[in-house]
């Protein structure tokens, strides 16, 4: 496979992120045998700090306590810069189905801002 | 049918988001065709091999840090960001007309002629996905 149609996450590239937070929950599906989870990241401006970007998948859309898995965990930047994750497959999405997905932001310091995109495909 | 009048694609490579300066784009993917055609076939029997992606675009030269040229200019052969396309805007949790591949900047193409705007070029080819 040469290219992925991609789904994102969090689209963040008009209006810069001040804080830390999670996306709208998404039923996309599980990963199914046979397939791959893939992940990027676009981090489209600088700041002071850093950025630390999950894509998380759980089997409600609530992500209840304790109800989700972190299966992609980006590196942290705080400057321009375009990630892709290892690819996942069925062996290494180890927990139950999910079919729920979102994305989760952090910031290490205060006053930090960021114009991002996070996505994911199933393929 | 879902149908668009094509206004609002966007393109990001890697920490860039080039969407406001081109207005061009488009994607190729394709299979390379292997023939197994074999004595007592009547027609050439091709198979699918290796699949191939590779985006082209074309803009307005736009300079200054961090503008199309310089991220461009710099960005000719480097193999280490991803590059992801929306056909009609981003929407999140939607899989509608949104690609992604690792890409690798082949060209990046100036000029035009007397009196008109100076354009750009490109074309990234992918480089799979693992």
């Amino acid at each position: 496979m040469a290219i992925v149609r991609a789904i994102a996450l969090k689209d963040a590239t008009g209006t810069a992120l001040t804080s830390c937070g999670t996306g709208t929950a998404f039923d996309i599906g599980g990963v199914s045998a046979g397939q791959s989870l893939y992940a990027g990241l676009h981090v489209l401006s600088s700041s002071t700090g850093g950025l630390l970007v999950r894509v998380q998948g759980s089997s409600s859309s609530g992500f209840g306590a304790g109800k989700f898995t972190s299966h992609v965990a980006f590196t942290e930047r705080s400057c321009r810069n375009g990630q892709w994750a290892t690819p996942l497959t069925t062996g290494t999405v180890t927990s139950t189905f999910q079919s729920f997905w979102r994305a989760e932001w952090g910031m290490t310091t205060s006053g930090e801002s960021y114009l991002m995109l996070p996505w994911m495909s199933i393929e | 049918m879902a149908t668009i009048v094509y206004t609002n694609a966007k393109v990001l490579y890697g920490g860039h988001n080039l969407s406001g300066d081109h207005n061009e784009l488009s994607l190729d993917y394709a299979s390379e065709m292997q023939d197994v055609t074999a004595f007592g076939d009547s027609t050439r029997i091709n198979t699918g091999g290796l699949t191939t992606a590779s985006v082209s675009g074309a803009g307005y030269w736009n300079g200054g840090t961090n503008n199309a040229d310089a991220t461009l200019f710099e960005l000719v052969g480097d193999d280490l960001e991803p590059l992801t396309v929306f056909g009609n805007g981003i929407t999140e949790g939607a899989e509608t007309g949104a690609y992604s591949m690792k890409a690798v900047i082949e060209n990046y193409n100036l000029g035009n002629t007397v009196g008109d705007m100076l354009t750009f070029d490109l074309t990234a080819q992918g480089r799979g996905v693992k």
